[in-house]
């Protein structure tokens, strides 16, 4: 008698790691993009490299599409399933650091380990796992090498591609590749930020950096959002290179001061600042005196700064429970990405404002501001249409304004469905097909993460409108 | 042999579609060797030095835009008044910097964003059968679209020509040194080596230099005063270098071992620093290991090769990959594939000089 699929799956996995009922689908049906919603055919949970392997076959021999998930925390809905019922392999069951060496610095690890897990146990060694995207506590290494994630701390210490020495996956022809950074072409490169679209990730040999010997933290307040950028530009120019640069505007105050995560800012201030230094004593200690130079000079309305660990984490604590705070605002919020060069932040912030204002959308500002990294948070109640639509268009045009001013669509958090449209405003069809070539050379017949990436035709207008009208399932 | 100089992407679209349809090899090179490129099998040249204008430098964001083939000494020139340089790894003034991205072999600074492909973050290309794309952008964070900046980094110019890139840029440190300790035997060399990568925090290069029998240690740094400072001190090693001449100095010494654009009798490659002295003390190497262990060995005894290495071979399934030919035949099926979609006839000029260690070394720390 012939299996059919699920049958199929179940002799792979065995009955406990293989699911198809309408719960557990429920739970897999979107990521953190809020706006789009599919549940996937079924959801799977490999342990080892050859389950993984034989997963991605059995898809391809019955024409199955496939989605990698790390822990669902993508911002982009590169981990919603595509709208053709897919098999969800859910990595969670993979997270073991495989092996680990102090002196060379280096871990090989499953893809789906937690990114804070592995920094724990380096960290008895004065070790740690350089990017920390806010989502640290939950993202796993797979889903950061996908998303070539990066975090407040990137600006000093590079993107997650910086410390990703090589890759182990299972390709989308079911066929499983070392991708050593030593060697060859740079693969590993290319697979970085690729968005689960070139095959599902199994194993990462990742470098590991050693501990600062100090860390200082500043945290300014300003009466001007132009003022916190003007300091930030001018440390950045002055070759003074923080591990971390951030700046909450004054409605992410607001809510993080009424929130859980209260950390005694200022309520008046329009913009605060956090400038983290860390590295050698004499290098922090010297950069100390030049970073409360410039900061006097752009006037602060009040500055705080502390090397104690448990002060720091008190001052560090409204910025990563910024989003968490944002719930306060409006059910539903969706977290832009766009980037500008840091000498525009303060002029493209005042736009992002007057675009929030076009459309009636609460808009509130957390952003890296080292890199120009900007996340003007669109906050919205996903079960009023019209508002949700408007929060959509809005987003689309704040990122045609980061592109038009000589910055990219995203800085970290990747294209998935979210910025697929606005993918045109980068690229234009050369490039689009330049990177299809390339995605064929590892997915020949598109089954890895389907429906992602790649504009859907027509321009960014009518991609606006088919997207509202198609997937507002929320 | 023709040599074609154009002047525009336009002229150069036409070239390499042209050279595709009737099936000609070409290669790209020759920017900056007073020699020119070396044909090999291949019946056309393209040497991109009359494209040599700096498109773009914004100070204030530490990028600039430049045309491939721009030489590094002129864009060091054009930054120096900003306090600003491009981590242009082993390689020294007289390269083109596509020549540079394109070879882009491991480098002394190789310590964390000090590499190559960290500098790279957008190109314009045009691949083999004439088709001109962009990828990247303009600004230092940006992972809008797959990155084909890496797969141009360090490919010799394999899949596409680089037209114009966009760089990331450094603002000079207020010191700069280069220091140097005295010669040391092999073992204490390597135990020194060693404890620095430890003990400094965040030198810009360490670099252990094997001169046969014995060798001695490089440590450039960079950063304020006082913390070069303290540096000093803490090595003990005299200060050789300062200022740019220091920031070229580690550079100088490597590129005195290429020579010119011929391929150098140069074995690159990478070994893990727990497996150091396993793997020096076989053979007495001339050479230098980088901070991550990246090494180069540049003169051998009678052209041996270090035992335990292995010289990747070019043949695969019966077709010869250009660039560097990865050893696991998933990723060499990939490269192949590579190749095939946007190599057209695009020969690069180095085969791999990539070595391996294949000993087994220390025994890694498992975690139960
Ligand atoms: C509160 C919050 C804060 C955040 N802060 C940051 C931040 O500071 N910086 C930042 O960069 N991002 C941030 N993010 C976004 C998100 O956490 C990152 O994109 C993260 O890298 C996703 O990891 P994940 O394990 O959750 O992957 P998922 O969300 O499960 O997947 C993300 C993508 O990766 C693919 N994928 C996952 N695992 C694999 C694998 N093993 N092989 C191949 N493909 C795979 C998926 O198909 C999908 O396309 C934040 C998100 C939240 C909710
Ligand atoms: C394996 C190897 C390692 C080397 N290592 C060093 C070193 O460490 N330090 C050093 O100073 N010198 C090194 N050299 C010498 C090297 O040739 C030149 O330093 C360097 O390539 C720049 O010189 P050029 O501008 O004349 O480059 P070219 O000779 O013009 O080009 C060098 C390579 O890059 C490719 N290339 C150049 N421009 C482009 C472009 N625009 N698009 C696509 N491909 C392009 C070419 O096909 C060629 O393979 C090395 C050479 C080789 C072959």
């Amino acid at each position: 008698m012939s299996l059919n699929f699920e049958q199929k799956v179940i002799k792979i996995l065995g009955q406990d790691r293989a699911f198809w009922d309408p719960a557990t689908k429920l739970c897999y049906s979107l990521d953190g993009y809020p706006v789009q919603k599919h549940t996937p055919r079924a959801v799977a949970m490999p342990e080892t490299n050859k389950e993984v392997q034989a997963l991605v076959r059995l898809c391809l021999e019955e024409g199955v599409p496939i989605l990698p998930r790390g822990a669902g925390t993508c911002l982009s809905g590169g981990a919603t399933p595509p709208k053709t019922p897919c098999l969800l392999i859910e990595m969670a069951r993979m997270q073991k650091i495989l092996s680990w060496s102090p002196e060379d610095r280096t871990a090989i690890v499953q893809s789906g380990m937690v990114n804070l897990d592995l920094s724990v146990i380096v960290g008895k060694k004065g070790l740690y796992y350089a990017p920390d995207p806010s989502s640290q506590k939950a993202s796993t290494i797979g889903g950061n090498l996908a998303e070539n994630a990066g975090g407040p701390h990137c600006f000093k210490y590079g993107m997650t591609a910086d410390h990703i020495l090589g890759v182990r996956f299972v390709d989308g022809r079911g066929e499983m590749v070392v991708a050593d950074l030593e060697d060859g072409p740079d693969l590993v490169g290319l697979f970085t930020g690729s968005e689960g679209t070139f095959g599902v990730a199994t194993e990462v040999k990742v470098r590991l950096s050693k501990s600062p010997e100090m860390v200082r933290t500043f945290l300014a307040s300003f009466s001007s959002m132009e003022a916190a950028c003007g300091t930030v530009s001018r440390i950045v120019r002055e070759g003074i290179v923080p591990a971390a640069l951030e700046i909450l505007d004054h409605l992410t105050i607001e809510a993080v001061e009424a929130s859980v995560f209260a950390a005694g800012y200022p309520k008046d201030a329009e913009a605060v600042l956090l400038i983290e230094l860390d590295g050698p004593r004499d290098e922090v200690e010297a950069d100390s005196p030049k970073v409360v130079k410039i900061l006097k000079e752009e006037h602060p309305l009040a500055v705080e700064s502390t090397t104690d660990a448990e002060q720091r984490q008190s001052l560090w604590k409204g910025r990563k429970g910024a989003f968490g705070a944002m719930g306060r605002l409006k059910p539903n919020i969706f977290v832009l990405d766009g980037v500008v060069p840091t000498s525009k932040l303060a002029s493209v912030l005042s736009k992002v404002a007057e675009i929030g204002k076009k459309y009636n959308i609460v808009l509130s500002n957390v952003f890296h501001a080292g890199d120009g990294n900007l996340h003007p948070n669109l906050s919205f109640d996903g079960r009023d249409p019209s508002e949700t639509r408007r929060a959509m268009e809005a987003g689309l045009e704040i990122l045609e304004l980061c592109v038009m001013s000589g910055g990219s669509i995203s800085g970290e958090h990747g294209i998935g469905y979210e910025k697929r449209e606005a993918m045109r405003y980068m690229f234009d069809e050369a490039d689009l097909s330049a990177f299809r070539e390339l995605r064929r050379c590892f997915d020949p017949r598109g089954v890895c993460n389907p429906g992602k990436f790649f504009p859907t035709g027509g321009g960014c207008k009518e991609g606006r409108s088919a997207k509202s009208s198609e997937g507002l399932d929320v | 042999m023709f040599e074609h100089r154009p002047q525009t992407d336009k002229e150069v679209v036409e070239l390499l579609s042209g050279i595709h349809e009737q099936g000609i090899l070409l290669r790209c090179g020759g920017h900056a060797s007073s020699r020119g490129v070396s044909p090999g099998k291949t019946q056309a040249i393209l040497n991109l030095s009359d494209m040599n204008k700096i498109t773009r430098l914004d100070p204030n964001d530490l990028t600039c835009g430049v045309q491939a083939g721009v030489l590094l000494e002129d864009l060091e020139e054009a930054l120096a008044p900003h306090g600003l340089a491009f981590e242009s790894g082993p390689f020294l003034g007289h390269r083109s910097i596509g020549g540079i991205l394109g070879e882009a072999p491991p480098a002394s600074r190789s310590f964390d964003r000090g590499r190559l492909r960290s500098q790279l973050i957008g190109i314009l290309g045009v691949d083999g059968r004439g088709r001109r794309f962009h990828a990247g952008g303009q600004v230092v964070k940006n992972v809008a679209g797959y990155d084909l900046c890496k797969l141009f980094v360090g490919s010799g110019g394999a899949y596409f020509v680089g037209l114009e890139f966009q760089l990331r840029l450094v603002a000079l440190p207020a010191r700069i040194g280069l220091l140097q300790s005295e010669p040391l035997g092999l073992d204490d060399g390597i135990i020194q080596w060693r404890e620095l990568r430890n003990t400094l925090p965040t030198p810009r290069a360490l670099d252990l230099v094997l001169e046969g029998s014995h060798c001695h240690i490089e440590v450039l740094l960079g950063g304020s005063a006082a913390y070069v400072e303290s540096q000093i001190r803490h090595t003990g090693f005299k200060v050789k270098l300062e200022g740019m001449d220091a920031w070229k100095g580690v550079r100088g010494r490597e590129a005195i071992a290429n020579k010119e654009s011929s391929p150098p009798n140069l074995f690159r490659g990478h070994c893990p620093p727990s497996q150091l002295s396993d793997w020096i003390g076989q053979t007495p190497i001339h050479g230098r290991i980088h901070y991550q262990g990246a090494f180069e060995w540049d003169r051998l005894p009678g052209g041996e090769r270090p035992m335990g290495a292995i010289v990747h071979p070019t043949q695969r399934e019966g077709e010869q990959v250009q660039g560097n030919p990865p050893s696991d035949p998933g990723a060499c099926r990939i490269a192949m594939e590579l190749k095939r979609t946007f190599a057209g006839g695009l020969m690069p000029q180095r085969l791999s000089f990539l070595t391996r260690i294949s000993r087994k070394g220390a025994p890694q720390e498992i975690h139960p």
